[in-house]
């Protein structure tokens, strides 16, 4: 699973606080239940801190912070391969995996993807609820020390 | 403190002194009648003395007589009047002894006396003795030798002293006797002056007393008199008034003893109710002792009520358990089966059917995930109803225990009423019997107010009697004082 752009035919569909949110498919690793993080001190707020995952430590962000809500306690991690490196993603709920023809009619928004931040590059809907594409990951590797 | 004495007392006292009177003179009288008695009896003693010195004398002179007679004729007859004389002699001279053995001094005479008769008789002895053996010429020698003149005046001197004596005693006597008649006399007549005019004293004096102290008294019965005819009127008035109340109180009895009749036909009745009543009572009773039964037998089922809901929680829990390892296989599943569709998806093509298979298993674990939850809310919503009817069931109970106490409040309530009803049936029966016996009581009490309206008519026409009598009285007292104080008119 190689497919950075917004071709790609499957997504994971989970929730991030209110924020229902599909990541690509191709960088997910691996769903697991969370493990216990250690903060970090002077990182930013969305960063929750670092978890042992497999072996290895990996910065854990709180993808509903990022996406402005308030902090909640995670149920799911959801880990993705970001540029090489492996970056943890605390949800609220996995819900599954949506393949591109059960998604409605999604089009870029510029504004709301400017008010979205640039890791959102589409809004689109799923039963009537907005849905928030994460299709650049990368982007949020940016604010997470090396 | 005479003024206190009573009338009896007064003339007690009055007779009292006129017969003190009358004793002290009769006994001044009595001891001067006496001392002339014996002074009389003296003067009579006085002149037997004399008398028997008079015979001594003659005697004497006899036997002296009868003496010379013999001597002079010889004559044997002459010695008949001498013997005679001696005998009288020694008489003469044993009664002047005895006679006049109070007198010391004429028995010192009479002890003079005798010897010298006895010498003087001794010596006309010897000379009879001479004449009639010697003859008269040697007698009338022998009593010139004997001197029988001397003797002879010396004995007459004696016999003449002791006459002196005893007539020196008649002249005393004498006075004395007339001394105790005069005062004798005397006596009598001013003592008996004396004690008429002590008794007429003392009659004034009680006549006066009783007069005041009757004329009081009589003026007191006349007021009293007066009040009594007051008091009688009133007394008749009252008895009227008493007979006309006892009249109404009589009818007043009769409406009580109708109404105790009432009361004693009700007081059966109501011991009748009340009988019922207990029975009633010993059935409620019983159905109580029966309904408490029933409330224990719903105690037990309750408990075991909730001894099964207990076990129903407890299984609920042990379902809950089986839940969570259900949910968390659910889970398991789930995140395996969306790493499954992950893998299967980074398979391309080759994975499209196991990213198939994946997603329909998780799919599942949700539907198994979902439904367990529905099952823990269930569980939960049962947990929670068995947790309300537990706590119902323990309200439940409660309020059986609650009731059962209530019951036992009820039952000793039952009790209580049984007890109280049968205390009431007694009280009942005793107050029909009281009701009887006060019926009695009245009927007894009319018949004495009917007496005491009889005793009140007797006592109208006793106070009218006692009006006539108080009439009669005062006009007694009228006469009395006119019979006290002559001089008071009507």
């Amino acid at each position: 699973m190689n497919g950075n752009d917004h071709n790609q035919e499957s997504w994971l569909l989970c929730r991030a606080g209110s924020h229902l949110c599909a990541l690509p498919l191709a960088q997910i690793l691996e769903v697991m239940r969370p493990l216990p993080i250690e903060p970090l001190a002077e990182a930013p707020a969305f960063i929750r801190g670092i978890a042992v995952i497999r072996g290895a430590p990996v910065a854990v962000l709180d993808l509903g912070h990022l996406l402005g809500q308030t902090r909640t306690k995670p149920s799911r991690f959801v880990t993705a391969r970001v540029g090489g490196r492996t970056l943890g993603l605390a949800v609220t709920e996995v819900m599954g995996v949506l393949r591109e023809d059960q998604i409605g009619a999604h089009a870029a928004v510029p504004l709301l993807r400017e008010a979205a931040g640039e890791a959102v590059s589409t809004i689109g809907s799923l039963d009537s609820e907005a849905l928030l594409f994460l299709d650049k990951l990368q982007l949020l590797m940016e604010g997470v020390p090396v | 403190m005479i003024s206190r004495w009573t009338f009896g007392r007064r003339l007690a006292a009055g007779f009292g002194v006129a017969c003190a009177v009358l004793l002290v003179i009769a006994g001044i009288t009595y001891h001067n009648t006496t001392n002339l008695v014996d002074t009389e009896d003296w003067v009579a003693h006085t002149y037997e003395v004399r008398s028997r010195l008079a015979d001594l004398t003659a005697a004497l002179t006899t036997a002296e007589s009868g003496e010379r007679g013999y001597l002079i004729t010889g004559n044997d007859n002459y010695l008949e009047t001498y013997r005679t004389a001696l005998a009288s002699v020694k008489t003469a001279v044993d009664d002047v002894r005895r006679l006049t053995s109070d007198n010391p001094r004429q028995q010192d005479r009479v002890n003079q006396l005798q010897p010298m008769i006895e010498t003087r008789l001794a010596n006309l002895r010897d000379a009879i003795d001479t004449r009639r053996t010697s003859g008269a010429d040697a007698a009338a020698k022998q009593i010139q030798q004997n001197g029988g003149l001397s003797s002879m005046e010396k004995i007459r001197a004696l016999i003449v002293d002791a006459d002196h004596e005893e007539g020196e005693l008649l002249r005393v006597r004498a006075v004395e006797s007339r001394g105790a008649t005069t005062f004798t006399t005397g006596v009598i007549i001013w003592g008996g002056l004396a004690g008429l005019a002590a008794i007429a004293a003392i009659g004034s004096l009680i006549t006066s007393s009783l007069g005041r102290q009757i004329g009081s008294a009589v003026s007191h019965v006349e007021s009293s008199a007066a009040e009594l005819q007051a008091s009688a009127n009133q007394q008749a008035q009252s008895a009227s008034e008493q007979s006309t109340a006892m009249n109404e109180i009589s009818t007043t009895i009769n409406e009580l003893l109708v109404s105790s009749r009432q009361i004693a036909d009700s007081a059966q009745r109501v011991a009748g109710s009340a009988e019922q009543t207990a029975i009633a009572a010993r059935g409620g009773q019983g159905m109580v002792d029966q309904t408490s039964d029933s409330i224990g037998g719903i105690r037990r089922q309750m408990d075991q009520i909730v001894t099964h809901m207990l076990e129903l929680g407890k299984k609920s829990q042990e379902i809950g358990a089986v839940l969570d390892i259900v949910l968390e296989l659910a889970e398991q599943t789930n995140i395996l089966a969306i790493n499954a569709t992950i893998e299967a998806a980074g398979a391309g093509e080759n994975g499209k059917r196991f990213a198939v298979v994946a997603d329909e298993i998780r799919k599942l674990a949700d539907r198994v995930g979902g439904s367990a939850k529905e099952i823990r809310t269930l569980i939960e919503e049962v947990r929670g109803a068995v947790n309300t009817t537990v706590m119902a069931t323990e309200t439940g109970s409660k309020a059986v225990d609650a009731g059962s106490r209530q019951f036992l409040d009820l039952s000793a309530a039952f009790r209580q009423i049984a007890a109280l009803v049968a205390s009431t049936t007694e009280a009942a029966r005793e107050i029909g019997l009281s009701t009887k016996q006060q019926t009695s009581a009245v009927d007894q009490v009319n018949v004495a107010i009917a007496d005491v309206t009889q005793t009140a008519r007797e006592t109208e026409t006793s106070a009218s009697e006692t009006l006539k009598t108080a009439s009669q009285l005062s006009q007694l007292a009228g006469d009395l004082l006119r019979i006290i104080r002559p001089g008071t008119s009507e």
